[in-house]
């Protein structure tokens, strides 16, 4: 059986490692994390720091990437961006994984009344167009980043819910989970013991693939002025401020626009590279 | 027929049930007493108690929704925190810009997938295919209210070829309604339309490798031919599955789009609540957005009926 597993995992990691998109996208990851946790350490100047005698002004030696319109050095703000961003992303999964999965499993693992009953909250949410209850849930809890994250942590929670209900739904009849039952094991312990480490890889998928919405969905909360207050800045709020000035100096524009693109890029080809390996594991067992 | 009309029908009206107290829900999210809200930091004691009880907001929770409800089933949503006009005219003055843009980012996006989709399931793994399954990639990560604003930079103030903001009603003239409806709809259309050339690639895909297919090459077809004629009813199931699905995402991603194109929709509006804390207006939109997604999903659901007419069951709602 172990022998088994560790051939598994072999392979799995054998062919994430063989996709170089994957590998490239695990490398930006690494980096972006590393930038989030280091940011004041590896920022030039400190982000909220005005210059109003070098507005918006073009890459120098001493501004590598440029001034805002307040005179802000634009790399220094894009690296606190980067804490601000992933670090809202993170609190948004987090909520939708603490509230879809333990009552996926829940519906999944009991069925009848429980499962009719999430389920059709889960299909109402699902209904409702996600930024639309997103910008409704943090208007009503208030303008704020963790409002907003929370709000986004809700829209999601459905999605994790779904996931882990059929991957429930699928390992409940098996042999090891009547075992269990048969052993006189409560209900908490066979789900947190014997389902979850069973359902945990699509679940890691769903992770990777949602952090990437949340990144975006933090870019638009923030560009509608639901996210971060100034004078912090998020990669979304950074893209706010520089739109009146369009005209004047684009890449104020561009830049924000662009570290966001690479990022979703990363998560999303990390996940799809999982679901495919995955996949391909589940078809061909060796 | 009619019992699945009636099945699919009770369905939608349960989901909108849901909805509805998650809206009226959201009342109950606000901090503090919303009657010293709306009455004013200066109102007297008495004031308060008068604006409580004007709102209901002295009755159980349970009373209160289906006093809400009943109002809302007749189309009375309340009225607006901000200006104290009717949340239903409101709505009504602003649906038809945002159902303008979701239904021409819905053509941008099926002219972007049928051709994109259809060419990547010819030889899937092929050169064409890669190219783009990686431009769909790309598109699924680039923010689109940032698409928009590349758009603006190069085609409305580099090269001044559309307006970069504002609406025009159809009346005015289908050219101006084009035009000014153009950018706004791209940027939507794109996000949309990668699902849609993922679901068409893969479905076409299996349908060209199925016996039947490969039965008519053999007698001779000419490819576009056994496209027509075998593969396209079949691979348009799934496909017509995610426009269904889709349309939540295009009202959802209308809100960013119509803000940077400052297009007078129900996103903007949304938009204008956030500030005003205008939470009737907000659980209007919500309402209504919902009912058009569930409108929507109830035509997919006959389109899968009409396409497979043997099926006894249908996608899920």
């Amino acid at each position: 059986m172990t022998a088994i597993t560790a051939a598994r995992r072999d392979t799995l990691g054998r062919r994430l490692a063989g996709r170089r998109d994957v590998a490239l996208a695990l490398g930006v990851l690494v980096v972006l994390t590393l930038v989030a946790l280091a940011a004041p350490l590896i920022a030039p100047h400190d982000p909220v720091d005005q210059d109003l005698l070098h507005r918006l002004e073009g890459p120098s030696a001493a501004h590598w990437l440029g001034t805002d319109e307040s005179g802000r050095d634009v790399l220094s703000r894009l690296l606190h961006g980067t804490r601000v961003s992933l670090g809202a992303s993170l609190l948004a999964v987090s909520v939708a994984t603490v509230c879809g999965v333990p009552l996926g499993l829940l519906a999944g693992y009991l069925g009848r009344g429980a499962d009719l009953v999430l389920s059709r909250v889960a299909d109402a949410l699902l209904s409702i167009p996600g930024l639309v209850l997103a910008i409704a849930i943090a208007t009503a809890l208030g303008p704020s980043l963790t409002n907003a994250m929370i709000a986004v942590g809700v829209v999601y929670a459905p999605g994790f819910y779904r996931v882990a209900r059929g991957a429930t739904m699928t390992v409940r009849g098996q042999t090891y989970i009547q075992a269990a039952i048969t052993t006189g094991c409560s209900t908490t312990r066979i789900l947190w013991r014997h389902v979850l480490p069973n359902v945990g890889t699509p679940l890691i998928v769903k992770v990777f693939l949602t952090f990437g919405y949340a990144i975006l969905a933090e870019a638009s909360l923030s560009f509608l002025g639901l996210g971060v207050q100034p004078p912090l800045a998020s990669w979304g709020s950074m893209l706010k401020r520089a739109v009146r000035y369009l005209e004047q100096e684009p890449m104020l524009v561009v830049l924000p626009g662009l570290v966001i693109l690479v990022a979703v890029l990363a998560f999303n080809t990390v996940g799809d590279g999982l679901r495919d390996a995955l996949a391909r594991r589940d078809r061909e067992p060796s | 027929m009619a019992i699945f009309l009636l099945k699919r029908l009770a369905g939608a009206v349960v989901v909108l049930f849901v909805v509805s107290v998650i809206t009226f829900g959201l009342s109950l999210l606000i901090p503090g007493d919303p009657a010293i809200h709306i009455a004013g930091e200066h109102a007297t004691r008495e004031e308060i108690a008068a604006v409580r009880t004007g709102l209901g907001l002295d009755q159980p929770v349970a009373v209160r929704y289906l006093s809400w409800a009943a109002a809302a089933v007749t189309g009375d949503l309340g009225t607006s925190l901000y200006n104290s006009q009717p949340v239903t005219e409101i709505l009504l003055e602003r649906l038809p810009v945002t159902l303008s843009l979701a239904v021409a980012a819905m053509a941008v996006a099926v002219l972007i997938s049928l051709p994109l989709g259809t060419l990547a399931a010819l030889r899937p793994g092929g050169r064409l295919d890669r190219v783009i399954s990686s431009g769909t990639a790309l598109a699924v990560a680039t923010p689109s209210f940032w698409l928009g604003l590349m758009l603006i930079l190069a085609l409305a103030l580099t090269v001044p070829a559309f307006p970069a903001t504002g609406f025009r009603p159809l009346t005015d003239g289908a050219g101006a309604f084009a035009a000014h409806l153009a950018l706004p709809a791209v940027t939507l259309g794109v996000a949309a339309a990668v699902e849609q050339t993922r679901q068409l690639r893969a479905a076409l895909a299996d349908v060209l490798d199925t016996d039947y297919v490969r039965t008519a090459r053999a007698k001779g077809l000419l490819p576009l031919t056994v496209l027509r004629k075998h593969a396209v009813r079949n691979a348009a199931v799934p496909f017509v599955t995610v426009l269904g699905l889709e349309t939540g995402q295009l009202l959802g991603g209308a809100v960013v789009v119509e803000a940077v194109f400052g297009l007078p929709g129900l996103g903007t509006l949304a938009e204008s609540t956030v500030t005003r804390q205008d939470l009737p207006v907000l659980q209007g939109i919500v309402i209504t957005s919902t009912v058009v997604v569930v409108a929507a999903n109830l035509a997919v659901d006959l389109a899968y009926r009409w396409l497979t007419p043997g099926q006894e069951t249908g996608v899920a709602a």
